[in-house]
C-alpha cells in the first residue's frame, strides 16, 4: 500500500517536472490593444480617471446601462424552463428578426427566403464563421479590409488563414473619407475579391461614405464582381434611426448584390456579455440557402457546438414583441442622442478653451467613436498625467464621455495638443 | 422503391420485346449490351456496382453512350431500316468522336454536386478524389450555370453604359454557387429525425441531455435559484474579459473541471497546431463524434488508439496500451476523464495507473475531456501565464469573450456553500435515476432475451451512455421498426430513457439484435 503511494508520488514528481517543460517555448502573447486599455484603466486608482477605450455604452453618470426593454424581456422569459442546446424555434426566430432588421422587412430576399442565416457569437463570431466559410469554399480568395479597421478583423481573417489586404479609407489630413483612393483600390483589386465594409459608424474612425458615395461604390462592385461583406455592429447608433443606418446595405441590395452580413446585438441592445449575433449570406434561391446554412452550421458545430441560449431568448423576445420592440427603438435613439450631445459639448469646450486646432471632425464623425487624430505619444501622456485611457490610434469612445467629465477631457486634450503636432 | 423497380422492369421488357420484334440484330445487341452495362454499373453484388470506382464508371458511360449508341444504331438504321450498305462515313466518325469527348466530360462532372453524398456511400468518384473546386473551377462550369441560370428581375438601373447589362446578368450569380448540403450531424441529426416522427411510441436516445422520469428537460433548482439571485441583483451584461469571469474560472479550477467545453478545446487544439506543428493527437476508437470535426477544423492530424472491444463490449485494454506505446514520442493523448462518450466504458483505477505509466514512459501529454463530472469523477489540469495569454490570443478572433450568463450561474452555484450542497444533491438524484434505469433495462433484457446473452455490460458501463453493441443495420432497425432514435454506432443515451419505457426498449433491442440484417458484433 505505501509502496503504491510511493510510486504514485514519485511518478507525480517526475511527471510534473517533465510537465513543466511542455509549454516552455510558448511566449506571452502581445496584449490586445483594445481590451488592454480597459485593464490599464481598472488598475488605475485615480478618482478622475476616464475610460474611452472599449465601445461599451455608458449613461451620463458613466455607468453601464441595462435597457428597460431588456428588463421587460427578462421578466417575460423568466420561469421559461427550457435551457437546452438552443431550441431551434428560438434560434430561427432570432435569425428571422435579425435579417428583417438589416434588410428591411419588406425586402424581396426576406419574402423569398433567399438567405442563409445562422446565429453567431456576436459580431466576432459572425465574422469568424464567415471567414472560415470563405476559406473553405474559396480557399484561394483574399479579403480586403479598410485601412484602418477594428483591429480584431485582422486577427479573425488571419486565424482563418485567409490572405488579407487593405484598401484606402481614412484620410488623415481631412480626418474624413479618402474617397478617390478608396475607389481606385476597388478598381485595381482583382475581379471577384472579397471586401469587408462597415455599413455605418465606421470603427475606429467614425467616418462614413455619403449616400451618393455608397451608390458609386456599389456600382463599381458590380462592375468588378466583388463580394461585399458587411460588419453591422452599430445599427441604430449612427443616426438613431435603425433603417437609416442600414441604408448602405439596402442600396447594395437594390443593385442585386448577393452580399454577406455580420450583425451584433452587443451595442444596440446592450447585450455585450451575452454574445448574440447573426450571420447571413444572400443566395440565388431557397435551395442554395438551405445548403449554405447547413455548411455554416457544420463549421459552428466543430467550433462551439451551439451558441448560448439566454441572450438569444432576450433578443428574440425584444424583436418579436411589438411593445417591447417599440421601447427598444426609443432607447436606441436615446443612446445615440446622448452620444451626439457629448460630441457637440466636447467640440464646444475645446473651442472655448481657445484650441487653435480644427475639431470639426468630432461632430462630423458618426457613431460611438471619434478618431481624434491624437498621436500615440499624446495618448500616453493623457493616460500618464490625466488618467484618460484610449487606444493608441487616438480612437475615443464617446460613450465614455459624460456632462460630468467633458470639461476635464477637453482641458486635457487641449493641454497635450497645445504644443505638439496633431497626426 | 417498388414503383422504381416496376418502371425499370417494364422498360426493360418493352425494349427487349421491340428489339426482337424488329428483327434487327444490331438493335437487339445494343439493348442487351446497355442492359448489361447498366446492371454492372448499379447492382449491389460482389465485383459489380462499378459506379463506385471512377474509372470503371467512366468506362461504362463511354462504352454505352459513345460507342454502343453510335455504332449499333447506325448499323440498325443504315442496314435494317434504310436498307443501305454499311459505309464508315464522316458523320459517324464525328458523332462517335464527339460523344467520346462528351461522355468523358460527363463522367468527370456528374459527381461534382454530391461529393458529400458519394463520400457517405463510399463512392469513389473523380470529383471526390480531385475535390470539387479543382474539378469545377478550371473548366468553368460556374460560367455554364451563369449562362443558363434563370435571372430574377433585378433592375440594373444604375448602369452608366448599357454594355454593362450582359455582364450584370452573369455577375448576379452567387459566389457560393454549387455548394452542397452538409451531411446531417450524426448526433444532432438524430434529434431532428426524432422530431419529424409522428409515432406515439417514439423514443429519443440520441443526444446526451438529461431528462426526467417524465422525459422532460430538467432545469436544476439551484440554477433557477442562482438566476433569480442574478435577476434581483440586476447584474450588468458587460463584456467579460477574454479569459472569462474570474469567479467562474476559480470555482471550476477548484472543482477540477479544467477546460470542459468545446470552445476551450478548440483553443487548446489550435495551441497544439500552432506550437507543436506536426504533433499528432491520438483519440479513442470510438470517441465523441464531434472530436474528429474539431481536430480536422483545427488542422491537427489525428489517429486512433484502440478502446472499445466489441467482443466483450468492454475495454480493449491490451490494444489501447499497445497503441499508446507504438505512438511517436510526445504525442498528445485525448482521454475521457470519466463516463466515456459514447461507450460508457471507463478504465479501472489499476488500468488508469498502467495508462499513466505508459504515457510517462513515452513522454506523451495527456489531454482530458471532462464533460460528465458528477455523473462520475473529475481531473486536474495546470495553466501557466504564458499559456493563458496565448489562449486569450486564440479566443479573441473566435468569439472575443465568453458568454456571461451561464458563467455567472456556475460561479454563483459552485461558489455558495448552500447552493453547492444543493447542487450535489441534485446531481446525486440525476445520476441515481440513470442507475435505476440501467438496472431496469438490464432486468427487462435478461427476462425477455432467451438466448442466454450476457447483458451485464449495461450495469458495468458508466455515465449517460451505453454502447449496446448493436451495429449499423441493427440500430437502423431500432429506428425504422421501433421508432427508437439513437446514433448509428449503437450508442443509447440512458438520460433519455425512463422506467416506464424500459420494457419497450428491451423488446426493441432483443428484436434488433437477433433479427435485424447485418453482422452480429458479438
Amino acid at each position: 500500500m505505501w509502496r503504491h503511494q510511493l510510486m504514485t508520488t514519485s511518478r507525480c514528481f517526475s511527471t510534473s517536472i517533465r510537465a513543466l517543460h511542455w509549454w516552455d517555448h510558448v511566449c506571452p502573447a502581445p496584449k490586445d490593444p483594445i481590451t488592454s486599455v480597459t485593464e490599464a484603466f481598472l488598475a488605475d486608482t485615480s478618482p478622475v480617471k476616464i475610460n474611452l477605450g472599449v465601445g461599451a455604452y455608458r449613461d451620463d453618470e458613466g455607468k453601464p446601462v441595462i435597457l428597460q426593454c431588456l428588463r421587460d424581456a427578462e421578466a417575460k422569459i423568466a420561469g421559461c424552463d427550457f435551457l437546452e442546446s438552443i431550441s431551434s424555434a428560438v434560434s430561427s426566430k432570432l435569425v428571422e428578426e435579425s435579417v428583417k432588421l438589416v434588410y428591411g422587412k419588406d425586402s424581396d430576399v426576406i419574402k423569398e427566403g433567399r438567405y442563409a442565416g445562422v446565429q453567431a457569437l456576436s459580431g466576432t463570431g459572425a465574422c469568424r464563421l464567415f471567414a472560415e466559410f470563405q476559406k473553405r469554399f474559396h480557399p484561394e480568395s483574399q479579403i480586403y479590409l479598410p485601412n484602418p479597421t477594428w483591429s480584431n478583423h485582422h486577427n479573425i481573417w488571419r486565424d482563418a488563414q485567409v490572405q488579407q489586404n487593405t484598401f484606402s479609407y481614412y484620410h488623415p489630413d481631412l480626418k474624413g473619407l479618402n474617397f478617390t483612393a478608396l475607389m481606385d483600390d476597388v478598381k485595381n483589386a482583382p475581379d471577384g475579391s472579397f471586401f469587408l465594409l462597415h455599413p455605418c459608424a465606421h470603427n475606429p474612425t467614425g467616418v462614413d461614405p455619403t449616400e451618393e458615395q455608397w451608390r458609386e461604390i456599389s456600382h463599381q462592385f458590380k462592375v468588378k464582381n466583388h463580394f461585399p461583406f458587411f460588419d453591422m455592429a452599430y445599427q441604430g447608433f449612427a443616426s438613431g434611426d435603425l433603417d437609416r443606418d442600414a441604408l448602405s446595405i439596402r442600396i447594395f441590395l437594390e443593385d442585386g448584390h448577393l452580399l454577406g452580413c455580420a450583425q451584433s446585438f452587443a451595442k444596440n441592445m446592450g447585450l455585450y456579455g451575452h454574445r448574440v449575433g447573426c450571420l447571413s449570406v444572400l443566395c440565388n434561391d431557397m435551395k442554395q440557402a438551405v445548403a449554405i446554412k447547413s455548411q455554416l452550421q457544420k463549421i459552428a458545430r466543430a467550433m462551439y457546438s451551439s451558441p448560448p441560449v439566454h441572450g438569444t431568448s432576450l433578443v428574440s423576445t425584444v424583436l418579436s414583441d411589438p411593445d417591447i420592440k417599440a421601447l427598444w427603438v426609443k432607447e436606441v435613439k436615446g443612446m445615440a442622442n446622448r452620444i451626439q450631445t457629448m460630441r457637440t459639448n466636447l467640440q464646444e469646450s475645446l473651442w472655448q478653451l481657445g484650441s487653435s486646432l480644427n475639431w470639426q471632425h468630432i461632430t462630423n464623425q458618426v457613431g460611438m467613436f471619434c478618431f481624434s487624430g491624437l498621436t500615440p505619444k499624446q495618448v500616453d501622456w493623457l493616460a500618464r498625467e490625466f488618467h484618460i485611457y484610449m487606444t493608441h490610434d487616438g480612437r475615443m469612445s464617446m460613450a465614455g464621455v459624460t456632462t460630468g467629465n467633458v470639461n476635464y477631457l477637453a482641458n486635457a486634450i487641449n493641454e497635450v495638443t497645445k504644443y505638439g503636432e496633431n497626426a | 422503391m417498388e414503383t422504381g423497380i416496376i418502371i425499370v422492369a417494364a422498360c426493360l421488357l418493352l425494349s427487349l420485346a421491340m428489339g426482337i420484334m424488329f428483327q434487327s440484330p444490331p438493335l437487339l445487341a445494343a439493348l442487351l449490351i446497355s442492359f448489361a452495362l447498366g446492371s454492372v454499373y448499379s447492382i449491389e453484388l460482389p465485383f459489380l456496382r462499378w459506379k463506385k470506382h471512377a474509372f470503371l464508371a467512366a468506362s461504362c458511360i463511354l462504352i454505352a453512350r459513345a460507342m454502343v449508341v453510335q455504332l449499333a444504331f447506325f448499323v440498325h438504321i443504315q442496314k435494317f431500316v434504310l436498307g443501305k450498305p454499311i459505309v464508315i462515313c464522316r458523320s459517324l466518325v464525328f458523332a462517335t468522336a464527339f460523344m467520346c469527348f462528351f461522355s468523358a466530360v460527363i463522367a468527370l462532372f456528374k459527381d461534382i454536386p454530391d461529393v458529400d453524398g458519394d463520400r457517405d456511400f463510399g463512392i469513389q468518384s473523380f470529383s471526390l478524389s480531385l475535390g470539387q473546386e479543382k474539378g469545377k473551377v478550371r473548366l468553368g462550369s460556374g460560367n455554364l450555370t451563369a449562362w443558363f441560370h434563370k435571372e430574377k428581375s433585378n433592375p440594373f438601373i444604375n448602369t452608366k453604359s448599357s454594355g454593362r447589362i450582359s455582364m450584370a446578368v452573369a455577375v448576379n450569380v452567387s459566389r457560393f454557387e454549387g455548394i452542397t448540403m452538409a451531411p446531417p450531424d450524426p448526433i444532432l441529426g438524430v434529434s431532428e429525425a426524432f422530431k419529424a416522427d409522428n409515432d406515439e411510441k417514439k423514443l429519443n436516445l440520441g443526444v446526451g441531455a438529461y431528462r426526467t422520469e417524465e422525459l422532460q428537460p430538467y432545469v436544476l433548482n439551484v440554477v433557477k435559484k442562482a438566476e433569480n439571485l442574478m435577476l434581483e441583483r440586476g447584474e450588468y451584461k458587460e463584456y467579460l474579459p477574454i479569459e472569462g469571469l474570474a469567479a467562474f474560472n476559480k470555482v471550476t479550477a477548484e472543482l477540477l473541471l479544467g477546460a470542459d467545453n468545446t470552445v476551450i478545446k478548440q483553443q487548446r487544439l489550435r495551441l497544439i497546431e500552432r506550437y507543436f506543428p506536426g504533433a499528432k493527437v491520438l483519440i479513442s476508437s470510438p470517441t465523441w463524434g464531434n472530436h474528429k470535426n474539431i481536430f480536422n477544423d483545427a488542422r491537427v492530424p489525428w489517429s486512433e488508439y484502440r478502446y472499445y472491444d466489441p467482443k466483450t463490449v468492454g475495454l480493449d485494454f491490451e490494444g489501447m496500451i499497445a497503441d499508446l506505446k507504438a505512438a511517436p514520442e510526445g504525442s498528445f493523448i485525448l482521454l475521457h476523464g470519466c463516463a466515456h462518450n459514447p461507450t460508457g466504458i471507463d478504465p479501472t483505477p489499476e488500468q488508469w495507473e498502467k495508462i499513466a505509466d505508459v504515457i510517462q514512459e513515452k513522454n506523451h501529454i495527456p489531454f482530458f475531456d471532462v464533460a460528465y463530472q458528477g455523473f462520475a469523477s473529475g481531473s486536474l489540469d495546470a495553466m501557466q501565464h504564458q499559456v493563458k495569454s496565448q489562449l486569450k490570443r486564440l479566443a479573441r478572433p473566435m468569439y472575443s469573450n465568453p458568454p456571461v450568463h451561464g458563467a455567472r450561474i456556475v460561479a454563483n452555484v459552485v461558489g455558495d456553500p448552500t447552493l453547492f450542497d444543493e447542487w450535489k444533491a441534485e446531481m446525486d438524484m440525476m445520476a441515481g435515476r440513470i442507475k435505476g434505469v440501467r438496472q431496469k433495462l438490464f432486468d427487462s433484457l435478461s427476462a425477455k432475451d432467451k438466448s442466454g446473452k450476457d447483458w451485464s455490460f449495461i450495469l458495468k458501463q458508466i455515465g449517460m451512455f451505453s454502447f449496446t453493441g448493436l451495429n449499423k443495420a441493427q440500430s437502423e432497425n431500432m429506428t425504422n421498426k421501433w421508432h427508437v432514435y439513437m446514433t448509428k454506432d449503437g450508442r443509447i443515451s440512458l438520460a433519455g430513457l425512463n422506467l416506464a419505457k424500459c420494457e419497450y426498449l428491451a423488446d426493441a433491442i432483443v428484436d434488433s439484435y437477433h433479427n435485424a440484417k447485418g453482422l452480429n458484433s458479438v
